[in-house]
């Protein structure tokens, strides 16, 4: 393929005119995604909606919010015996329909070693949401995240408080 | 970064198509075109955009073009920050299928083309836009694609000492 070739006729898909540009096209062939990579971005679509606009996980601080709150939500529905309540409770946090869409995120992430300072600091954010709404001592299920991903007792990490305090307060008020 | 709207089933869908569909060729874009961004990040963080905008997609004649504008925008950002940046840096460890030799001595080749050139090469022959696809979505003439495509093909030949 040359230029005047492509000037006269093909202007659209790229055919390669000879074994150079056949080696070109196999060199620069796109690859599948990976399956992790895939499944990121379908958990980031998944994460979109509701969750960004909650005024109570507002993680601003992090590139990575849906994933982000995806998994603070799932450690609050973890940490609450009733999560069905939460769409009665005056709080509101989540909806039926949030939190359908957080389980089906969490389900899709792959919780890497990476992210557990974003999840301490979500669970810490979480833990306070909890005792909030409902005064209960952590669950097993939540001692389990916490084992699972070596992350300090809430109540004993930074005792200057969560980098996500001024989210909480403003929920508070 | 302000929160995004919710997403409509249809926009949702639309996304998770393009996921499918048209990731891998954004993917392929980001790793050939800016070898100096982490293409994965990059991909995440285009398609993070993508869903808050999702009406302005949803209304583009062509999502893939607009995607790849995304994926450029998010690259070009990325290389302007800092080298500690959140999306530039030393490519993560990946697990894929090695090249051969052959294949290698070409990717290394179109490695050390001009960035300009590099992109169009890239543009058309990885993502496979046309011309006129090309030269939209870089904002340069029609001309000065193929122009640069030429070029590029022949500096190629020249680095790898293949003759016409």
């Amino acid at each position: 393929m040359n230029l005047e070739d492509e000037k006269d006729a093909d202007l659209g898909r790229f055919e390669p005119g000879d074994d150079f540009d056949a080696r070109l096209q196999a060199a620069l062939a796109p690859a599948r995604l990976s399956v992790g990579l895939e499944q990121r971005l379908l958990g980031q679509i998944a994460a979109h909606p509701g969750l960004l606009a909650t005024p109570v996980i507002r993680l601003d601080q992090y590139r990575w919010r849906p994933l982000i709150a995806g998994i603070a939500a799932t450690l609050l529905l973890c940490t609450i015996p009733r999560p069905d309540s939460l769409q009665y409770s005056s709080d509101a946090l989540f909806s039926q329909r949030e939190t359908a869409e957080i389980a089906r995120t969490v389900a899709l992430l792959n919780w890497e070693p990476p992210l557990a300072p974003a999840i301490e600091d979500a669970a810490r954010s979480v833990e306070r949401i909890r005792e909030r709404l409902s005064g209960d001592t952590p669950s097993e299920n939540y001692r389990f995240v916490h084992d699972d991903w070596d992350l300090p007792p809430a109540a004993d990490a930074h005792p200057g408080g969560s980098s996500l305090g001024p989210a909480l307060r403003n929920t508070d008020a | 970064m302000t929160p995004g709207r919710p997403l409509s089933v249809e926009q949702r869908a639309l996304l998770e198509r393009l996921v499918r569909e048209a990731a891998p060729r954004v993917h392929a874009y980001v790793r050939r075109a800016f070898p100096r961004v982490d293409p994965d990040e990059a991909l995440a963080e285009t398609f993070f955009r993508a869903a808050q905008a999702a009406p302005g997609l949803e209304r583009s004649p062509d999502p893939v073009l607009y995607l790849l504008r995304t994926a450029r925008t998010v690259c070009l950002r990325s290389l302007q920050r800092p080298a500690t940046a959140e999306i530039a840096g030393d490519p993560p460890a990946r697990e894929e299928a090695v090249p051969s030799a052959d294949l290698e001595e070409m990717l290394r080749a179109v490695a050390e083309l001009p960035d300009a050139q590099r992109e169009v090469v890239v543009l058309r022959i990885s993502v496979g836009l046309s011309f006129e696809q090309v030269a939209e979505m870089l904002g340069i003439p029609l001309g000065t694609a193929l122009s640069r495509m030429h070029a590029a093909q022949r500096r190629l030949r020249e680095l790898l000492g293949v003759k016409r």
